[in-house]
């Protein structure tokens, strides 16, 4: 039963790191450059949702419709600032280092505007779900419901919409699809504002299992695991990578406490050494 | 006859249905310069792909001087001796020329990376680039950028890099695109030349008046396989090369035509 | 005459360079001219930098931003601190030591995380430094976890023992010298040729003889050696070290450094080290805001200057050279047309 525990708390991580990782699947694969601030956004989430049910006292579904809108905004926004100048830099690092540029000031952003002391947030649902022997917040029930619905609906957008075909187009080439009128401009920026929603609403889940604090944004680098384990740029290996992640990081209480990190990085690092592309990447022959 | 370099035995090639290589066959002999034409699409630069090891061949063998390279990777290919240049030139643009160019030296003097630190620098460099440059019939300033070069300067540069190395085969795909009529007159001395020092070339071009003037043999290519091969005069008298590669029109191939891009 | 004008023609740039660094060295450490914090932030400036040389090597010549300068640091300071606290070795030999070692476990990293290519090695690499900084926060017994390791001598080799900050400015000095110098002849050498190939088109370094693989494993180890070496140097100049700095958060600061200097450029390295340690300083006034500064700072940084400081040198040189030319060849049209 304790097992069973494990792996509901395992998954309900592993559904916050997918939720990030998701998001930053979908920038990579939309302009090709890693997203350095991605926990700080998962952590900007938080505090904005933070700010959102005990600043304003707004109500859940207040809370809900003007979160999605405000993340879509910050994603927006945060495109603007740290992708879209430097859209045509001949060299991709320079974009890099620009989202670490934004990682710091993000990080230092919450902390002068609702200072340095860990907020407290309400879960969703008060109090412990029991069966049998089995003890569980319910947040981690919401974690995975909430969580794999979105997840779903971002895929559904992305594969059955035309926004998500126009979306996938732009990814696969920006030049090819200004050239058959797609406002490149407007793609992008829907992907950033996609991402944002994923990664927001995970600090959202996140707030009362955590505190709201600036070390939410260090639960990336779980996300980095996940993606990198799960494959090259597949939206489903990130997911699943940052589940198996999650299960590791969970199970991996059985034997250590402290270094529960060490054994997720430690996983990521054997696997890979064992199979380069990760679980499920295929090998991806470069073009010559 | 003349010793063979360069032997491709059966080589099979596939991505995914589509099939760039089938069983084909070309031998390339030393002191030759042996042509790849066909139409855009017919596997001409996946084939110099496999022989320089780009990709691994689904089946069949390769065999450089007698010796079977089919399993080794690039650069022990490239360090036996398969030099080669690619149909856009590949350089290092945040390098400076020099740097660019002293890679071709460098794989010729087979230096290593602890000698160089502690050695002197790859000391005949100018000389021999000397030589070349002026076959090739520009200057240029070093401190100049390497992108900042015109694009058919570049093409010759990557054609001077490539005999650098003293490669034994030399692969060169499409030298003459985009470039004009003098400096195609250009690429065709540095070929000249990479003859006179024994190597053996095998060319891929679009240019027909080029082609036939320069190649010794010539393999078509249509769809991964070669629908014939000969010299010029065999190639430009057969008749299922003028259906496949140009069509109907027979003149094309007379008035010596630019086909292709 | 004619021919020592010309030796001192041509070497008017390492002339100048010597005596610029000469008049450095006597005139910087005098309590006179720095007081003993400027001394530190200026030692730690300089260690900092031999980090980010090893950088230039992987990054600047390379084209891979690794995370692990930090995870690298980390092994070489707290192996130093092990050795000379725990088993009373002298520090030299402590500090040879543990750069030998962590280059020997550079090579098995550098073989396991180049199996990956360009982000996911960036990924993986994030992954490394996180797994040796919660080793070095929960290894209790051995490493203190976050109280760290306390009492750790000062450099030195018998009685010639660095007593301040100024007689640790003296050594630095030199390293710091050496390992320019070491970098420059990199880049100068085959292997900053064959990783400058690499970096730019793969496929095309390895049609020229090169082993890409092979030489991103080698300029990661020769940075995670750089790494050790400014790690053991770190702890013996602090005397005092936890796991702090040696987090994900300070790799990234590394690969700022290097970015606001110039990523093409050792001196831009050097500049941007120095400049990076003494400005957070400078701007503490400033309190919470300082951070906020310096991230937006970074990302108009790679906005207006993506070269860095030595790279809007460098353009700036190259046009007006352009310039010179122009205006030359101008003024002799006739030969022109021969």
């Amino acid at each position: 039963m304790l097992y069973l525990q494990m792996a509901i708390t395992g998954i309900s991580m592993g559904m916050l790191y997918a939720l990030m990782a998701m998001g930053l699947t979908l920038i990579v694969k939309a302009v090709g450059v890693l997203n350095f601030a991605h926990g700080q956004l998962f952590m900007l989430g938080a505090y904005l949702t933070w700010m959102l049910t005990y600043s304003l006292n707004l109500p859940l579904w207040g809370v809900i419709v003007c979160g999605i809108i405000v993340f879509a905004i910050c994603g927006a926004a945060y495109m603007f600032s740290v992708y879209w100048p430097l859209r045509n830099s001949s060299w991709k690092v320079t974009v890099t280092i620009s989202t670490l540029g934004a990682s710091i000031a993000l990080k230092e952003f919450v902390q002068i505007v609702w200072g340095t002391i860990p907020l407290t947030m309400k879960p969703i649902v008060n109090g412990v779900f029991h069966f049998g022997t089995v003890y569980l917040n319910y947040q981690y029930i919401f974690i995975i419901l909430i969580g794999g619905g979105l997840m779903a609906l971002v895929y559904i957008l992305f594969e059955k919409t035309f926004l998500g075909k126009v979306m996938q187009a732009t990814a696969q080439d920006r030049y090819c699809a200004e050239l058959i009128g797609i406002p490149t401009i407007v793609s992008i920026m829907a992907t950033y504002m996609i991402s944002m929603v994923l990664s927001g609403t995970g600090g959202w889940l996140a707030g009362p299992l955590f505190l709201v604090s600036s070390s939410l944004g260090s639960l990336a680098q779980k996300a980095f695991a996940g993606m990198v384990l799960g494959g090259f740029g597949d939206v489903k290996g990130a997911i699943v990578g940052c589940l198996l992640i999650g299960m590791i990081e969970s199970f991996g209480l059985i034997i250590t406490d402290a270094y529960k990190d060490a054994i997720v990085f430690a996983v990521l690092i054997i696997v890979l050494v064992v199979r380069p592309t990760g679980i499920f990447g295929e090998k991806i022959s470069e073009k010559a | 006859m003349a010793e063979v370099l360069l032997e491709v035995r059966n080589v099979n090639k596939a991505f995914g249905g589509v099939v760039t290589a089938k069983e084909v066959n070309m031998k390339v002999e030393k002191g030759e310069i042996h042509g790849l034409i066909g139409p855009n699409g017919a596997g001409k630069t996946t084939l110099l792909n496999l022989i320089s090891g780009i990709y691994d061949v689904d089946g069949g063998q390769i065999f450089f001087k007698g010796e079977d390279v089919t399993k080794l990777p690039p650069y022990t290919r490239s360090r036996m001796g398969i030099g080669r240049t690619f149909q856009s030139p590949r350089f290092s643009p945040r390098s400076s020329i020099r740097d660019n160019l002293l890679v071709g030296t460098d794989l010729d003097n087979k230096m290593g990376y602890l000698s160089s630190f502690f050695g002197k620098k790859g000391a005949d460099f100018d000389k021999e680039f000397e030589e070349l440059i002026k076959i090739a019939g520009f200057t240029f300033d070093w401190d100049e950028r390497i992108n900042s070069l015109p694009y058919g300067q570049q093409k010759l540069l990557e054609i001077i890099r490539a005999m650098l190395s003293h490669p034994t085969v030399m692969l060169v795909d499409e030298p003459c695109a985009g470039l004009n009529m003098e400096e195609q007159n250009r690429v065709k001395d540095l070929l000249n030349k990479g003859l006179e020092q024994g190597m053996g070339i095998v060319l891929i071009e679009h240019s027909m008046e080029m082609v036939m003037s320069v190649c010794h043999n010539i393999s078509v290519l249509n769809f991964g396989e070669i629908i014939a091969e000969g010299t010029p005069a065999e190639i430009q008298s057969n008749q299922q090369v003028i259906e496949a590669y140009l069509g109907k029109d027979e003149d094309t191939l007379a008035g010596g035509a630019h086909v292709g891009n | 005459m004619d021919k020592a004008k010309s030796f001192v023609q041509k070497n008017l740039g390492t002339i100048i360079g010597a005596v610029v660094l000469t008049l450095v060295f006597f005139i910087v450490p005098n309590k006179g001219v720095v007081n003993a914090y400027i001394m530190k932030v200026i030692n730690l400036g300089l260690i900092y930098f031999v980090a980010v040389a090893g950088l230039c090597v992987i990054l600047g010549m390379g084209g891979q931003p690794t995370f692990s300068t930090a995870g690298m640091m980390g092994l070489g300071a707290y192996s130093v601190a092990l050795l000379t606290t725990l088993k009373g070795w002298a520090p030299i030999p402590a500090l040879l030591v543990s750069v030998l070692w962590v280059t020997l476990f550079s090579v098995v990293m550098g073989l396991a995380l180049f199996r990956l290519k360009g982000s996911y090695f960036s990924f993986a690499s994030i992954g490394f430094t996180s797994l040796i900084f919660t080793v070095l926060t929960n290894w209790l017994s051995l490493t203190g976890g976050p109280d760290g390791i306390k009492n750790i001598p000062r450099l030195g080799i018998g009685n010639l023992v660095c007593q301040n900050y100024y007689d640790y400015f003296r050594v630095l000095f030199f390293i710091a010298l050496a390992c320019y110098l070491i970098v420059q002849r990199i880049r100068k050498s085959y292997l900053g040729r064959a990783l400058g190939c690499v970096r730019d088109n793969e496929i095309a370094a390895q049609c020229m003889g090169i082993n890409a693989y092979r030489t991103k494993v080698i300029s990661f180890v020769i940075a995670g050696a750089f790494a050790a070496f400014a790690g053991g140097l770190y702890a013996l100049h602090e005397r005092y070290i936890s796991p702090a700095p040696f987090q994900y958060d300070q790799s990234a600061i590394y690969l700022i450094m290097i970015m606001l200097g110039g990523v093409n450029s050792t001196g831009g390295a050097l500049i941007g080290s120095l400049f990076m340690t003494w400005l957070p300083e400078r701007i503490r006034f400033l309190a919470a805001y300082s951070r906020l500064i310096y991230g937006i700072g970074v990302i108009i940084l790679m906005n207006v200057m993506p070269m860095g400081i030595m790279g809007l040198v460098d353009n700036f040189r190259y046009k007006m050279r352009k310039k010179m030319k122009k205006n030359q060849s101008a003024e002799t049209p006739v030969k022109e047309a021969e």
